[in-house]
């Protein structure tokens, strides 16, 4: 028999081990480079090997005056082992998906990082943060689109008038940005229509192709406002409304907050009162959008929205009581975050 | 069509003959495809040209268990007893086998077999050294010296935890 297996024997056979390897083998020849650096198989590998309990994570932030670090806690072995990346001091994580994270630092500089091939790349200065000197609030979202095989980083920037920062909620207050990493640059949009206002949240959850935030809408200055959760198709470029159920629509938009639901659903959270917020505590979800449920803890009322086209679009499901989820914490930092989320689940 | 009672006569590239369930060999698509060819004629042998004997017989093992797995346990538990199966099936076979048996297996299109045995591969190679895998694959490295050291420097922490036993 032959001593080299055909092509198609070598690429099930990569398509199989984890990416520490698969960088490692970049160097055995030239056409094994060429396979394991093609889009088209990093792409396959990615979807078969993303739902593996060794590609599944806990995503956290450490930060402190004296450091600031992402740390991943792998599923596997009940998040024993972590790997952590340090960050530049007061940077944050606003989103990931499809394998990366996206961080921004306070001078507005944008870099995302790949942690299975401990790689990061800093993306150009988003042009409208020069116009950031007044006070304003920002939204960031995070996104890929599966057919162009896309990432896209979304930055929204709402500049405040005075004390009261929602005066003129027209769109000559609101700046978007958008940044496509096949095209490596930021574009302007207008995303947000007329009357609609964001509501604060560290950072967009992508589910479905969409990024979402709880907004408040009126038809006019002088009607009531409305709550719907925004939605931005990243494919498109577009945004559309959700509507909320009817008990919803109408109380404060500042208690509610939206979360990513199972694998393929928008959790909106009704806190009634609650200092909660599922998103403050520092849980972010990376690979498998499951990973998100467990670490919730949760005692109020979830509604999930199915999916466009889903005639019966909410669902709501009662969960009593907080639901412990239990990891193991690194001993060799002080971890402020750690300590807050102990506390907060009156872990002992 | 052949009845599932029938046997079928697989033979080697050595030319020895194995009498098998039409049952186990019809999960090789290539003698499925033969077989129905050729279907009318009383000659049931496929030659198998390029397939060892050795590899032969555990391709036949590894159906004969999963065609009898899979009646025993029709109501629930089949994954299970096969999984548990695939790993003592495994381990009687030797690393180097491995490769002429995955060769073997894409040639009589067995996706069953063939996912197992890439599997075993994939696990067997993926804490090795990248002059294992040259060797193990049979490849010859065409990068130049100053090139290979380029790629390596680029991602240095991908070469530690290397374990070629």
């Amino acid at each position: 028999m032959l001593d080299q297996l055909p092509e198609e024997v070598t690429v099930e056979i990569l398509l199989k081990v984890p990416v520490k390897f698969l960088v490692r083998c970049t160097c055995v020849c030239k056409s094994w480079f060429n396979l394991i650096t093609d889009t088209t198989f990093i792409s396959t590998h990615l979807t078969i090997t993303k739902n593996l309990p060794s590609n599944q994570f806990l995503l956290t932030h450490i930060h402190s005056s004296e450091e600031s670090a992402c740390v991943l806690h792998f599923k596997e072995n009940g998040f024993k082992n972590y790997m952590r990346h340090d960050l530049s001091p007061r940077l944050q994580i606003k989103g990931s998906c499809s394998g990366l994270i996206c961080l921004v630092d306070d001078a507005h500089t944008f870099s995302l990082w790949n942690p299975s091939i401990k790689a990061s790349l800093t993306l150009p200065k988003s042009k409208i943060t020069t116009k950031i000197c007044e006070p304003c609030q920002e939204f960031f979202g995070f996104g890929f689109e599966l057919h162009t095989n896309d990432y896209k980083v979304l930055h929204i920037v709402r500049l405040m008038h005075g004390r009261e920062p929602y005066v003129g909620s027209g769109l000559n207050s609101i700046e978007a940005e958008l940044y496509s990493l096949n095209a490596g640059t930021w574009k302007r949009i207008s995303c947000v229509p007329h009357h609609t206002r964001l509501y604060s949240c560290p950072s967009l959850p992508f589910v479905n192709g969409f990024l979402h935030c709880i907004a408040s809408q009126t038809e006019s200055e002088d009607h009531d406002c409305r709550n719907v959760v925004w939605a931005f198709d990243v494919n498109r470029e577009t945004s559309r409304n959700i509507l909320l159920p009817e008990d919803l629509t109408l109380s404060k938009p500042c208690k509610l907050s939206v979360s990513v639901h199972g694998e393929s659903s928008i959790a909106v959270l009704d806190r009634k009162g609650r200092s909660y917020s599922l998103a403050n505590m520092g849980y972010e979800n990376i690979c498998s959008e499951g990973i998100m449920d467990e670490a919730v803890v949760y005692s109020c009322r979830i509604r999930y929205f199915k999916g466009f086209g889903n005639p019966n679009k909410w669902g709501t499901c009662v969960e009593k009581g907080w639901r412990r989820y239990s990891f193991v914490r690194p001993t060799e930092q002080k971890n402020q975050v750690w300590e807050n989320i102990k506390k907060e689940l009156g872990a002992s | 069509m052949a009845s599932t009672d029938d046997k079928v006569i697989l033979k080697s590239s050595e030319g020895e003959c194995f009498e098998v369930d039409m049952a186990v060999a019809s999960h090789l698509q290539i003698v499925k495809s033969v077989l129905e060819d050729c279907e009318g004629s009383s000659d049931k042998v496929v030659s198998l040209f390029i397939v060892e004997a050795k590899y032969v017989a555990m391709i036949i093992e590894y159906y004969k268990n999963y065609v009898e797995l899979k009646e025993k346990h029709e109501e629930g538990g089949f994954e299970e007893k096969l999984k548990e199966f695939e790993k003592q099936f495994l381990e009687q076979i030797d690393k180097k086998e491995l490769k002429g048996l995955v060769m073997a297996v894409n040639y009589l299109n067995a996706p069953a077999l063939f996912d197992v045995v890439c599997t075993a591969i994939a696990k067997h190679i993926e804490n090795k050294s990248v002059e294992y895998v040259r060797e193990y694959f049979g490849i010859v490295n065409d990068f130049t010296a100053e090139e290979e050291a380029q790629i390596r420097e680029e991602h240095r922490w991908a070469y530690d935890g290397v374990n070629d036993d």
